[in-house]
C-alpha cells in the first residue's frame, strides 16, 4: 500500500504532467491560429488584388470610363512610367547585354562549346526571363513607389474626400489608368530593353571575337531561334507581373491610414511586396508555360 | 390632392430624416434626430459654433459619411440604396465649398476648377461660358496654372466658390465661405447666390458669423443653429420642416 508521501509525489507528478500537456495544446493552438490567420490574410490579400485587376478591366473597356480627366491621368501617367524610362532603360539594357556577353563567352571557353550556342543562350536568356524583369525593376523602382507615394498622400491628406465630394470615383480617376500605364510601360520597355540587349551583345561580342557573323546573320539567327512559346510566355509575363506591381502599389497605397508620417513606411512596403509579386509570376509563369522551374523540369 | 403632395416632393432636393451620426471628432457638428427638407431655390442657413466643423456633416449630406441613423435623400433616392455608380452621378450635382483646403495638389488651379465638369463630360462650351460669367459676377481673379500650393488662402478660396457653383448643380453647400476673405468680399458671392438660386439650385450655408446673416438674401432664407446634436430653427423652434409657405400654395 502507497504511503502519504508517495501518493502526494504522484499527484504533483500527475498535475505537473496536466500543466504540461495543457501548455503543450495551448502552444499548439496559438502555432495553429498564427498559421491560420496568416493564411487568412494571404488569401485576402491575393483576391482583393484580383479583385482590382478585374474591376480595372472592367472600367477599362467600358467607354464611358474614359473622360477627358480621365484620358488626361492616363497620358500623363504614361509618359512618366513609359516614355521618361526609355532612357534608363536603354542604358540598364546596355549594362545587362555587356554582362550577358562576357558571361556567356567565358562559359563557352570553360565549357569548350561552340560560338553558334551563343545566339540560342542570348535570346532566351534575354526575351524570356531578363528584358521582362528587369522591365518590371526600372517601372517599379521609377514609377511604383512613386505612385504609391503620391496616392497615400493624397489619402491622408483628404485629397480623396475632395474626389468623392464632386462625383469623381477614385477607382475610375486614379487608379484604373495607373494600372494601365503600368501595364502598357512594361510590356514596351521590355521590348526596348530586350533590343538593346541583344544589339550591345552583338556588338560587344564582336569586340571580344565571340560572335563572328555579320549582324543580319546573327539576326536572322536569332530569330530562328523564337518560337510560339516565347511569344506566349512574353506577352503574359509583361502585363501580368506589370499589373500586379500596379495594382500592389495603388491598393497599398489607397489603404493606408494615419498621418503623412505613415507615408513613407506605406510605400517602402509596397515596393518591396511589388517586387516580390513580380518574381513570383515570373516563377509561375515560367512553370506553367515551359513546365520548368530553373533547370529543373517540373511539368 | 395626391398630386399636389407628389409635386411638392418633386421639389425637395434633400432631406434628412431622424439623421444621427457618431462623433467624428470633438469639433465635428454633432446630429441627433435631425430632420431637414430642402427645396429648390432654397437658401438654409445653418449658424455654427466658433470651433464647430462642419465637414463632417456635409460629407453625410453628400452620402460619404453613413449616418448611424436615419436616412439622407437626394432629389428623392436615399443614399443607402442608390448604388456606387449613381451615387457618383448624384454628387457631381452637388456643389460643394469645403471649410479648409480641399484640392487636388498635383493639379493645377484650372484643372481642379473643372475636374468634377470635365469628369462628367459637361460640354466643353457651356463649361467655359459660365466659367466666363460666375468668374465676373463672383470677382474671382483669371483661372492660373499655378497649383493650388502656390496660390494665396483668400484666392483658393474664392477658386472654390467658383468650382462649387459651375457645372449646373442642384444643391450647393457652403461651409464657412468666407473663410479667409475679408467681410467686404461677401457681396459678389450673395448677388452670386441670389442669382443661382433662381435657377432653382438650393443653397445650405455654414456660417459663423452674424455678418453673414444678415446679408440681403432674396426669397425667403430659412436658418438654423445647431445645439446639442438638434438643428433649432432661429428663434427657438424644433428644426423639424414646418410647412413652408411654398408648401402651403
Amino acid at each position: 500500500m502507497p504511503s502519504t508521501h508517495q501518493i502526494n509525489d504522484r499527484n504533483r507528478w500527475t498535475g505537473a504532467l496536466v500543466r504540461g500537456t495543457q501548455s503543450v495544446r495551448h502552444a499548439f493552438a496559438l502555432l495553429f491560429d498564427f498559421i491560420g490567420e496568416q493564411a487568412i490574410s494571404r488569401f485576402e490579400g491575393v483576391s482583393s488584388i484580383l479583385a482590382i485587376m478585374v474591376a480595372t478591366f472592367q472600367l477599362a473597356i467600358r467607354p464611358a470610363s474614359w473622360s477627358e480627366s480621365v484620358r488626361t491621368v492616363f497620358s500623363r501617367q504614361l509618359l512618366f512610367t513609359g516614355a521618361d524610362a526609355v532612357s534608363v532603360s536603354l542604358r540598364i539594357g546596355a549594362a545587362v547585354g555587356v554582362l550577358i556577353i562576357v558571361q556567356a563567352a567565358l562559359w563557352i571557353d570553360a565549357l569548350g562549346v561552340t560560338n553558334e550556342l551563343i545566339e540560342p543562350i542570348l535570346w532566351r536568356g534575354i526575351v524570356r526571363e531578363l528584358a521582362p524583369l528587369l522591365a518590371c525593376l526600372v517601372v517599379i523602382g521609377r514609377s511604383g513607389i512613386a505612385i504609391s507615394t503620391e496616392l497615400a498622400t493624397m489619402v491622408v491628406s483628404g485629397e480623396i474626400e475632395v474626389l468623392d465630394s464632386q462625383g469623381v470615383d477614385p477607382m475610375t480617376y486614379l487608379v484604373m489608368p495607373r494600372i494601365l500605364a503600368f501595364v502598357v510601360s512594361v510590356f514596351g520597355l521590355a521590348v526596348i530593353i530586350a533590343t538593346t540587349m541583344l544589339v550591345t551583345g552583338f556588338m560587344i561580342g564582336q569586340i571580344m571575337g565571340v560572335i563572328r557573323t555579320p549582324w543580319s546573320d546573327f539576326l536572322g539567327g536569332a530569330i530562328r531561334q523564337f518560337s510560339s512559346l516565347d511569344l506566349v510566355f512574353f506577352v503574359p509575363k509583361t502585363t501580368i507581373a506589370g499589373a500586379f506591381a500596379g495594382v500592389i502599389c495603388c491598393r497599398d497605397a489607397m489603404s493606408v491610414r494615419g498621418t503623412m508620417s505613415d507615408v513613407p513606411r506605406v510605400t517602402a512596403r509596397s515596393g518591396i511586396r511589388a517586387l516580390t509579386a513580380v518574381f513570383a509570376v515570373s516563377a509561375v509563369l515560367s512553370v506553367l508555360i515551359y513546365g520548368r522551374f530553373l533547370v529543373f523540369k517540373v511539368l | 390632392m395626391s398630386t399636389t403632395k407628389e409635386t411638392l416632393n418633386e421639389d425637395v432636393v434633400l432631406e434628412l430624416t431622424n439623421v444621427s451620426c457618431s462623433e467624428t471628432s470633438s469639433e465635428a457638428v454633432k446630429l441627433r434626430d435631425v430632420n431637414l427638407k430642402v427645396k429648390q431655390g432654397e437658401l438654409v442657413m445653418i449658424h455654427l459654433g466658433r470651433r464647430q466643423n462642419p465637414r463632417a456633416f456635409s460629407s453625410i449630406i453628400q452620402g460619404l459619411l453613413d449616418p448611424i441613423k436615419g436616412q439622407v435623400s437626394f432629389q428623392q433616392t436615399p443614399w443607402k440604396i442608390a448604388n456606387i455608380e449613381q451615387q457618383f452621378l448624384m454628387r457631381s450635382r452637388i456643389g460643394r465649398v469645403f471649410d479648409g483646403r480641399a484640392w487636388i495638389n498635383n493639379l493645377n488651379i484650372i484643372e481642379n476648377v473643372t475636374l468634377r465638369a470635365k469628369h462628367h463630360a459637361f460640354p466643353a462650351a457651356k463649361l467655359q461660358q459660365q466659367i466666363d460669367q460666375w468668374s465676373k459676377l463672383l470677382d474671382v481673379p483669371s483661372l492660373s496654372r499655378e497649383r493650388p500650393a502656390f496660390v494665396e488662402a483668400s484666392r483658393l478660396q474664392r477658386y472654390q466658390w467658383l468650382r462649387a457653383i459651375i457645372g449646373d448643380p442642384l444643391l450647393l453647400i457652403l461651409e464657412r465661405p468666407m473663410k479667409t476673405l475679408d467681410p467686404e468680399m461677401i457681396a459678389p458671392l450673395v448677388e452670386s447666390i441670389n442669382q443661382i438660386r433662381l435657377q432653382k439650385v438650393a443653397v445650405i450655408w455654414f456660417t459663423g458669423s452674424d455678418y453673414e446673416m444678415t446679408q440681403k438674401f432674396s426669397g425667403i432664407v430659412r436658418h438654423y443653429q445647431s445645439k446639442d446634436g438638434k438643428l433649432v430653427q432661429a428663434g427657438g423652434k424644433s428644426s423639424f420642416d414646418r410647412p413652408h409657405k411654398r408648401d402651403s400654395k
